[in-house]
């Protein structure tokens, strides 16, 4: 799959796509400005922008719309400092699919980037399998060795952003932000998180899986899975 | 004290001080004067008496018109120079004594020598006197009046306009980006008034608008800088070759710089609800705020970690949709914060007003202080204490009455919608 990256500071952007390239899972291409952008647009076919609003050279909303007005299927992720919700509005009326308002977890983005691009695949296909677990993001089912697991709607979502962001370190602060919301600080304790993760670990070993959730001790937790 | 009554009282007192003084002043002259006037007809009868002495050898007293004459035989050596005198004489009619003038003086006549004194009643002097007084403390307490209501009047037309602009500056709100208009005046004085005042105010206003300025541009560059240090420290915790001790630096770093730009996305907010930013209303029905925000929230419910109770009865105001949705989320924020573990979070829409609960020990701050920015409680080190100003600040944006109350361990803030809110009709 491939990703293009729009941010002009150059620091995060460099961040991102030592984040999103680290388990192989994506292609990422880097424009520092419109320019670039655009060229870039035109040559390659993206399965997902990401794409920063204020450019030095141009407005990222020019690129969403020159990009639908070429007929462009790529998934598009606006990431902007900017949390006015015209804003918001706007970029989704121009043809985005998602709002991501700076700064955010890395995780989070590629959870947003992963369940973006299954949304939008065309065949229909969304399904994930690892080893024993089958995840089907539209019925939001999953299997464990053919045996369906009733999960909460949070467990879920706690599953799907593990699985997203197999293989790397994910905070406790970014679980909790994910499953609540980005208003998450106020909250005198993150114990919650402790608690899903319980659950969901008590459900997927009882239904014979193995436990890939490793805790890493003070600051979250990682899916350990090859 | 206010300026008229001030001005009234003085005006007052000086006019009772002058007419008092006044009055005793043209008393006494009037008095002096009639006495004169008295002592130039005693003057001028004693000249005509001898010649009517002369005419009549009566022993007898005289009555002169309304003179009374009193004749005392004198030794023939003594003379006595005609003297004035004030005197009572007997009024048997009255009875009683009543005051005289009189002009004593000898005189002889045939080789007799008289001692002659001629009274003259002060009775109706006396009486003119005091006509006179009275009179003129009449017309003068009839002046006093008359200049007391023409400093009203003249105070009322003069000092209108600066009453108005006075009304104008205390009902003159920095925020409301309007200039103050003030009324003018050919006042000189007001005038100028006017001109410091107006310039202060746009002095002022200009500093207010440079500083929300700062404050809202300077909150959005903040983001970029903070999100670049998130991102670091999100990649050293994929790092591999960190001890656990720099995975926690690394982490902490993380969530302390998260707090930052939770900080910093807050005061953002705020300026951008001061800065008018969210004008455009719509139809807002709460049972849908209530909806979203609680659904944000769900994975909390669902750990066990809170319960939640609704109320609801349907409530429709005409609001902005963001703000709704921000004061609904920061109310429910603040009770979930405050609230107890597995306690339970109460929330009703009854007649307009909303009411969301949450038991939890007393205050640890004065009741008054709960609104203030970064106001925290003892245990809330994670809080940003911009989450209930946030709140206040929509409140007072739509002017809606915000309460806060503590009733048998249960904290309660209402917030009353009914100026805001679409009735429905019921068919």
């Amino acid at each position: 799959m491939r990703i293009l990256l729009i941010e002009d500071e150059k620091e995060l952007a460099n961040s991102i796509v030592e984040y999103l390239v680290k388990d192989k899972q994506y292609n990422c291409d880097l424009a520092l400005d419109f320019t670039t952008a655009s060229e870039l647009c035109a040559i390659y076919e993206y399965d997902c922008l990401i794409v920063d609003i204020g450019l030095p050279d141009g407005s990222g909303f020019d690129i969403i719309k020159n990009a639908r007005n070429n007929g462009s299927k790529a998934g598009i992720i606006i990431i902007s400092a900017r949390d006015a919700l015209d804003h918001r509005i706007d970029g989704l009326n121009l043809g985005a699919d998602d709002y991501l308002v700076k700064p955010f977890h890395f995780s989070e983005l590629n959870a947003r980037i992963h369940s973006l691009i299954r949304r939008l695949k065309s065949d229909g296909n969304s399904e994930l399998i690892f080893n024993e677990i089958f995840l089907d993001s539209q019925s939001r089912q999953v299997k464990v060795h053919n045996t369906p697991i009733e999960f909460t709607k949070s467990e879920y979502d706690l599953l799907y952003y593990l699985i997203t962001n197999r293989n790397q370190v994910i905070s406790k602060t970014s679980i909790a932000e994910h499953l609540v919301g980005e208003h998450v600080d106020i909250l005198s304790s993150l114990d919650f998180v402790y608690l899903h993760i319980k659950n969901l670990r008590k459900k997927l070993t009882e239904a014979g899986c193995n436990d890939y959730i490793k805790t890493v001790y003070g600051v979250g937790y990682k899916f350990l899975i090859q | 004290m206010k300026l008229l009554t001030k001005t009234s009282l003085i005006i007052l007192t000086i006019s009772i001080i002058v007419v008092y003084a006044g009055n005793l002043i043209f008393f006494h002259i009037s008095k002096q004067m009639i006495e004169d006037h008295i002592d130039n007809e005693l003057t001028n009868q004693m000249h005509k008496l001898p010649a009517f002495l002369e005419q009549s050898d009566s022993k007898q007293d005289y009555i002169l018109l309304d003179y009374e004459v009193e004749k005392e035989p004198l030794k023939k050596s003594a003379t006595i120079e005609p003297t004035f005198l004030d005197t009572v004489l007997y009024d048997a009619e009255k009875d009683k004594y009543l005051p005289y003038r009189a002009i004593k003086f000898s005189h002889s006549v045939n080789n007799e020598n008289h001692k002659i004194t001629i009274f003259k009643s002060l009775l109706s002097s006396d009486k003119l006197v005091k006509r006179f007084a009275t009179v003129s403390i009449a017309a003068v307490a009839f002046i006093v009046l008359l200049i007391y209501m023409m400093n009203q009047y003249v105070f009322e037309k003069i000092w209108s306009p600066f009453f108005k602009n006075l009304r104008k500056v205390e009902n003159y709100d920095i925020k409301n980006d309007e200039k103050l208009q003030l009324e003018s005046s050919e006042i000189e004085e007001f005038e100028k008034l006017n001109k410091v005042h107006t310039e202060m105010v746009e002095r002022i206003q200009k500093d207010f608008t440079n500083l929300k300025d700062l404050t809202a541009s300077t909150s959005h560059e903040l983001q970029t800088p903070l999100a670049v240090i998130k991102g670091k420290a999100e990649l050293l915790l994929q790092s591999n070759h960190l001890s656990e001790e720099d995975l926690n630096t690394a982490n902490t770093i993380l969530n302390t710089t998260k707090r930052l730009a939770q900080l910093n996305q807050s005061l953002l907010l705020i300026s951008r609800i001061e800065n008018n930013q969210y004008e455009e209303r719509v139809e807002v029905d709460f049972n849908e705020v209530l909806n979203r925000v609680t659904q944000n929230y769900e994975a909390l419910f669902d750990a066990g970690q809170y319960q939640l109770t609704l109320d609801i009865n349907p409530l429709k105001v005409w609001m902005n949709q963001v703000l709704a949705d921000v004061l609904i989320s920061n109310l429910l924020k603040n009770a979930l914060m405050h609230g107890r573990k597995g306690g339970e979070i109460s929330i009703s829409i009854k007649n307009g007003v909303f009411t969301i609960c949450n038991p939890g020990e007393p205050l640890s701050m004065p009741k008054e202080d709960l609104f203030k920015r970064f106001a925290k409680g003892s245990g809330d080190k994670n809080s940003t204490g911009l989450g209930l100003e946030i709140v206040q600040e929509i409140c007072n944006y739509y002017k809606i009455p915000i309460t806060y109350d503590y009733k048998t361990k249960l904290h309660c803030f209402s917030l009353d919608f009914n100026s805001l809110s679409i009735k429905t009709i019921n068919n």
